[in-house]
């Protein structure tokens, strides 16, 4: 053990220390430990009997951080709703999420909120793995690399889920403040937000193309709140076969770091994550991607995973080596020797080689017998690969320089040690039932004729709506050639499509689906209905090209503010308890999720402000034949056009009072959770049975932008009654055209096909016209005798394809 | 002999020059009337041996695009009358570009280049002072986390 201080390592005097001391420790360190956690960690080295090392507390930071452990989401927080009780959350994240999952039991689930990634069966022998990752911090800082090395760590993810899966697609969901921002909202200290969208948008394009995996499905979204912390989802789906799922070490294989070399890149990564964004951040923390080097690692190692060459892998992401080979040698024990670590250059601490998060590492254990041929596999793919420790069977995790010991931890405490949080939440809103009173009805206000038509042409270039070709065409989606429904649907391939799907398996003709919901405007209002509202956009989106509830599953990302705030944390308490009930309701599982915390910032005026709270909900579905998956853009003249499901006064955080500069006010939508999800079967049965020529859902904007985005990306106009929309009550046609209510579709169907479709969706649908051939789009309500909505195609889709 | 080399690889005459393009209508969007045009260039920091038969062929077959760019040596030229702005990562920040052309060199048969770093360097004619370029660099082409950026006249 290390008894003085070397030059390299130094031992920092914690255990006599008082609780201020300790506290300054933390926030010297960038440590992001609290009190609570300083003092068990005091206790800890109190009880063995000397100081720590700075390797050992970093690793205990490290691990610790809110980053790798989700203190918030699997600590205890006493829930309390003004007026209306309390209810106590014993690990929030087993309580909600990962309860759905245990209690549907599904079998073709094979790997849940276990690995780096979930598991999901696409056929006997494969399976899918699917992970989304934020990388809001480091993209607010250095948009190009902070973006970049996001969906590079999320690709290393699958990569290292199970014994490793093949990338086979990229999502990327992103949110910024608006293009045109005015200079004057812009805080001191950040980047304006044109050269952060520009920054994201082209890290992850060069990272995707470049590694040759396809980005085939995903989203931008707009508000002022994300101005200094925009969100950056990047998500990767992944092959895997089914005998590669399991990992498992033994004591005696060799540690191996395969790929980059390390160095002082991303140093404090992971507990920088679990902080606020204040100004002057040192610039160790940026990292900087590699799409090269990280595409040689993933050749070598599906090569080696084939030929059975190790028996673990995980990736090197946040907190490096210190959380990668600690999280493998878990189970066993493990001792490293820092000085065989291949570093960019000399000079790097013991505790900076162990901590640093420099990009396209991975971790391995590996056999001795089988080193050789690794050995060699590697050099002849020019990569590096290097034994750095071994697995023990002590359940100790032990760092090494040049022999000598400069940390030692049991495994225990590292990973069962951190004392659990304890929160309260206090949800003090008006409940939903009052906001229905006072809410902003469109009764309330006229719009007239005239503007109706201006409003909708308003709604198709707001950015939320209008085209993202200014993205999806910067990315390849074909590459690997398995793309069937793109992002871009129609004659010209100008049409957005709800969700992509493609084959991983060029031999097979089962499909994946890839869908995602992503509604902050809503948690304005209650952020329990916007999380029902983002599963249900999600599947809604999946069902509409031809996925199936029954084999399908998703993944949660929560974006938050500050979960020490009580409202902040209850109104991510209302978010999770949605999660349970509508993926509950839905009988769709989670298989994986992450989440990230303390989204804030300090507005020009110093105030400290939070992002809007966001979830994205993605999803992942089994299309058992892609012959049967459908489109969005109208096929035919003649056909009819239904509104499947029911249309309710529902404009609370609508698009329609952006582009009217009004407040967000009114009922937020509401998924009626058993009825949208016998829609939804009846719906998939009919576009199996192939009654369906095209389906479209309804997000934001509503019917009147669903039908605009069919007929111009079809070709072909629309002539559709209003009056004979289902509805729960007298609606004005504001409302019908306008209102954002959930679980709905407009769908195409043949003539022919008539009879049997509304046999089966009876009830649930409104018939409101055709396809026509002028190429308009008309929208009248028979009942008021009056032409709303009467304009060209051309003039539609102008407006949609602006760019911001 | 060894030393720095710096080299700059631009686009030729009439060739286009996309990056200036968007660089210029983003220019204007700050509030810069008096802008007239603007270029972009690649700047290559080449440290050890190299001869200059070695140092043509490396920006010949290595760093242009032999259709539309051509390359010079770094070094400042009087008379363009445009303000120049070079933005190079900061020494210690990963700059993986600079890693594959230090590769690619070794891969064309040059062993004595230890180091290679890249750059941006950006002209711009019509801008009243030095202290424009200033707001430019700050607002648009460097980020001061990762980039250190000088300012020159040409």
């Amino acid at each position: 053990m290390l008894t003085k201080e070397s030059t390299l390592t130094r031992i920092i005097p914690l255990t006599a220390a008082s609780d201020s001391r300790l506290l300054e420790i933390s926030r010297k360190g960038l440590l992001s430990l609290n009190l609570q956690e300083m003092k068990a960690i005091q206790d800890y080295f109190k009880k063995i009997g000397h100081d720590p090392t700075d390797v050992e507390l970093e690793t205990i930071a490290q691990t610790w951080s809110e980053h790798c452990k989700h203190k918030t989401f699997s600590g205890v927080i006493e829930y309390e709703e003004a007026g209306r009780g309390s209810r106590v959350y014993d690990h929030l994240l087993k309580s909600t999420i990962m309860r759905v999952t245990e209690e549907l039991d599904r079998s073709w689930c094979w790997s849940v909120f276990r690995d780096n990634a979930g598991v999901m069966a696409l056929d006997d022998d494969w399976g899918v793995a699917f992970k989304v990752e934020t990388h809001n911090h480091p993209s607010a800082l250095e948009p190009y690399g902070g973006a970049g090395t996001g969906i590079g760590g999320v690709i290393r993810d699958i990569l290292g889920c199970g014994l490793g899966a093949k990338p086979v697609l990229n999502t990327d969901v992103f949110a910024f403040a608006p293009a045109d921002l005015p200079a004057k909202k812009v805080p001191k200290g950040v980047l304006s937000p044109r050269r952060i969208i520009n920054g994201v948008v082209a890290g992850v394009r060069d990272y995707g193309n470049r590694m040759g995996i396809p980005t085939a499905n995903g989203a931008v979204y707009f508000d002022e709140g994300y101005v200094a912390n925009p969100l950056v989802f990047c998500g990767t789906v992944g092959l895997i076969p089914k005998d590669k799922v399991n990992k498992e070490v033994k004591p005696g294989d060799f540690v191996v770091s395969l790929g980059g070399r390390t160095g002082r890149d991303g140093i404090h990564g992971a507990t920088f994550s679990s902080a606020a964004l204040e100004e002057g951040i040192a610039s160790s923390v940026v990292q900087i991607g590699h799409a090269i080097m990280e595409k040689r690692v993933m050749d070598v190692l599906l090569q080696a995973r084939d030929l059975g060459l190790y028996r673990a892998v995980t990736d090197c992401g946040a907190g490096g080596f210190s959380s990668a080979v600690g999280e493998l040698g878990s189970e066993t024990g493990v001792a490293a020797d820092l000085e065989k670590a291949p570093l960019k250059y000399q000079g790097l601490a013991p505790w900076e080689i162990w901590i640093s998060e420099s990009q396209e590492r991975m971790v391995l254990a590996v056999p001795p017998a089988h080193w050789p041929a690794l050995k060699a596999l590697c050099e002849s793919e020019s990569v590096e690969a290097t034994v750095i420790g071994e697995f023990t069977d002590d359940h100790k995790l032990t760092v090494r320089f040049h022999g000598e010991v400069v940390g030692q931890l049991d495994m225990d405490f590292l990973h069962e040690g951190m004392p659990r949080v304890h929160r309260s939440a206090r949800w003090t809103d008006v409940p939903s039932s009052a906001s229905r009173v006072s809410s902003l009805k469109t009764r309330d206000f006229r719009l007239g004729t005239r503007d109706i038509g201006d409003v909708l042409l308003k709604l198709l270039a707001h950015p939320n709506i209008a085209s993202k070709k200014w993205v999806v065409r910067q990315y390849d989606h074909e590459v690997q050639g398995g793309s069937v429904v793109k992002p871009f649907a129609g004659f010209e391939q100008r049409g957005p499509n709800d969700a992509c799907v493609f084959r991983p398996r060029l031999e097979s003709e089962r499909g994946v689906v890839v869908s995602n919901g992503f509604n902050p405007s809503y948690s304005e209002l209650d952020p329990y209905w916007m999380a029902a509202c983002a599963i249900d956009e999600a599947l809604r989106n999946l069902v509409a090209v031809g996925g199936d509830v029954a084999h399908s599953a998703i993944l949660d990302n929560f974006c938050w503010g500050d979960p020490q705030d009580p409202e902040e944390l209850a109104a991510l308490v209302r978010a999770c308890q949605a999660c349970y009930d509508i993926a509950k309701g839905f009988g769709v599982p989670f298989i994986s999720g992450k989440d990230s915390l303390n989204n804030t910032w300090r507005d020009a005026s110093g105030k400290i402000r939070s992002i809007p709270r966001s979830l994205l909900i993605s999803a992942i579905g089994v299309i058992k034949d892609v012959s049967r998956v459908v489109t969005m853009d109208l096929k035919e003249v003649g056909d009819w056009i239904y509104l499947v499901g029911e249309t309710r006064e529902e404009l609370g955080g609508a698009h329609l009072w952006k582009v009217l500069r009004k407040d967000s006010r009114g009922i937020v939508p509401h998924v009626q959770v058993a009825k949208a999800h016998e829609t939804f079967n009846l719906l998939h049965q009919a576009i199996v049975k192939g009654y369906v020529r095209a389906c479209h859902d309804l997000s934001e904007g509503g019917l009147a932008v669903a039908a605009a985005e069919m007929a111009f990306a079809g070709g072909f106009g629309l002539d559709l009654d209003l009056s004979k929309v289902l509805t729960d009550a007298p609606l004005t046609d504001a409302a019908l055209l306008f209102s954002e209510t959930p679980s709905r579709f407009l769908v195409e169907v043949p003539d022919i096909a008539r009879p049997a479709f509304e046999a089966l969706l009876k009830g649930s649908l409104g018939r409101l016209g055709r396809v026509v051939r002028s190429k308009k789009l008309v929208i009248r309500n028979a009942q008021t005798r009056k032409v709303l909505v009467r304009q060209p195609l051309d003039r539609l889709r102008q407006a949609w394809e602006v760019q911001p | 002999m060894h030393g720095t080399y710096l080299m700059e690889v631009g686009y030729k005459k009439g060739a286009g020059d996309p990056g200036a393009r968007s660089l210029l209508e983003d220019v204007r969007h700050l509030g810069v009337k008096s802008i007239k045009s603007v270029g972009t260039a690649q700047l290559y920091r080449l440290v050890g041996n190299l001869t200059s038969p070695d140092q043509a062929r490396i920006a010949e077959d290595l760093l242009c695009d032999p259709i539309l760019q051509e390359y010079r040596d770094g070094a400042r030229r009087a008379g363009e009358g445009a303000i120049v702005v070079d933005v190079w990562y900061k020494p210690g920040v990963t700059d993986v570009v600079g890693e594959s052309v230090a590769k690619g060199i070794r891969d064309l048969g040059c062993q004595g280049i230890s180091e290679v770093r890249t750059g941006m360097r950006y002209r711009f004619w019509g801008l009243r002072n030095r202290e424009m370029a200033g707001k430019i660099a700050a607002a648009l082409l460097a980020n001061p986390l990762v980039h250190e950026h000088s300012i020159h006249a040409d």
